[in-house]
């Protein structure tokens, strides 16, 4: 193989006929869009969850009307627990295997890992979606805030996964 | 695993048609593919629909309060939800949201075929006849919608009783949605342009490349060719990656490729080996 001069300009990226990618990193804006899309289709599946689950606990408030304040603490805990869980494994399952929500699709956006540009395994995607995204949310939304002044855009959130969001086209 | 992307076919489900002489092969739609498509056309619908609300609420409110003082001059209904004018609005801003929702989808799909989700995910909506749609077709599969999404039970058994996947709607209107994988696979491409890659991939027949290899590869790809770091990279590393390009891509010296345009390659064909799961 011809090999050029080893030097670290080598590697830059070359100016090709056919190819013009550029992946900026994914603005606030439309982060925030993608955001309320996601809010939505998350809703959409926890909506019925929740309905079937309350609606049981109305049918076990007829059938044991003693044990009512018991049965709504749980049916509320396990409505807390869905609420929190399905967006968890909404991100990691869409994260890992097409590198975006539905969300981010729709607004050309997607998260890759910071380092090398691959899609971010599901846990990490899991984590950054709930836990990562709850700490962010801490103190007027500091994590979220902060993505505005990074050149990198990445918040709180993709700090603790090392992720980053691009524009995917 | 790559070489599926050639062939734009799925080798388990597919449909053939004649139209004049002519065949065409269809792969129906997976089920799951066409749920996440549809979740995410409502809610970027619901982004208009949102929209609309919000100004809408603000004219109802200015014009609900006006309403309930013209009821009240004429000594009728007293309060705001009572008046006529809330009511109307009421019917408005429902209206209004279903407007807004059907007409993303009937514009989509009668003015391009598929709708921004639809695109997204490689889908299609195609007429039975290979006609182009009809603009009846397209608002009959739409008002079937309702039944078909809404009340699920009847278009989750429809879906499931035919070959093709077709709801309600499309048995009514006469059309099917299909499936491209390599359509849906265009978006997950980095470096290079999903066609470009698969013209050098067929050219350059590469290995494929192990996860650990491709990651390591990338971790210097990546920061230079997309994130446009300035990375620091020493002569041995230089040789080490070259050497692995050389590797993978044994025919890449021979096809008159220049080396940077190689290395993207590579960077790409690593970046679609570490991306497949098995």
């Amino acid at each position: 193989m011809s090999m050029q001069a080893p030097s670290p300009s080598a590697f830059k990226p070359a100016p090709q006929g056919a190819v013009a990618t550029s992946h900026e990193p994914g603005g606030i804006g439309v982060r925030l869009v993608a955001l309320i899309i996601d809010g939505v289709v998350v809703g959409i599946v926890n909506y019925p969850i929740s309905m079937v689950l309350m609606s049981a606990f109305g049918l076990s408030a007829t059938i044991d009307p003693n044990n009512v304040p018991a049965n709504y603490f749980a049916v509320q805990g396990l409505i807390m627990l869905i609420s929190l869980i399905v967006p968890a494994l909404y991100a990691g399952y869409f994260y890992s295997r097409k590198g975006a929500t539905l969300g981010k699709m729709a607004m050309g956006l997607k998260v890759v890992d910071a380092n090398d540009g691959t899609n971010i395994s599901f846990m990490r995607g899991a984590m950054r979606d709930s836990l990562g995204k709850m700490v962010s949310a801490l103190l007027f939304m500091i994590g979220y805030l902060m993505a505005m002044f990074r050149k990198d855009k990445r918040g709180l959130h993709d700090l603790m996964v090392t992720s980053q969001v691009i524009r995917s086209k | 695993m790559t070489q599926s992307l050639l062939k734009d076919e799925s080798p388990t489900a597919t449909h053939a048609e004649i139209y004049d002489g002519l065949t065409v092969t269809h792969t129906p739609a997976p089920h799951h593919v066409r749920l996440f498509a549809f979740l995410l056309d409502v809610g970027f619908a619901a982004i208009g629909t949102y929209l609309f609300y919000i100004i809408g609420v603000s004219v109802l409110t200015i014009v609900a309060a006006g309403g309930a003082m013209a009821d009240k001059g004429e000594g009728e209904v007293a309060g705001i939800f009572g008046s006529t004018a809330f009511v109307t609005m009421v019917i408005i801003l429902v209206l209004g949201g279903l407007v807004i929702n059907s007409g993303y989808f009937i514009y989509n799909e009668y003015k391009k075929g598929m709708t921004v989700g639809k695109r997204l995910f490689g889908l299609r909506v195609v007429s039975l006849d290979g006609r182009r749609l009809t603009f009846g077709q397209v608002v009959l599969r739409d008002l079937l919608r309702l039944v078909d999404c809404w009340m699920v039970i009847p278009g989750v058994i429809a879906l499931i009783m035919n070959k093709e996947h077709r709801r309600l709607g499309d048995l009514v209107a006469g059309t099917m949605v299909v499936y491209s994988p390599t359509q849906e696979a265009k978006w997950s491409f980095l470096y290079l342009a999903q066609d470009d890659y698969l013209v050098y991939f067929e050219k350059l027949a590469p290995k494929p490349v192990p996860p650990e290899d491709g990651k390591a590869f990338l971790r210097f790809a990546y920061p230079t060719m997309i994130s446009r770091q300035r990375v620091a990279v020493s002569d041995a590393d230089f040789e080490r990656l070259n050497a692995m390009v050389a590797h993978y891509v044994p025919n890449g010296a021979a096809s008159g490729l220049s080396p940077d345009d190689l290395r993207r390659f590579f960077a790409e064909h690593c970046h679609q080996c570490a991306n497949r799961r098995p």
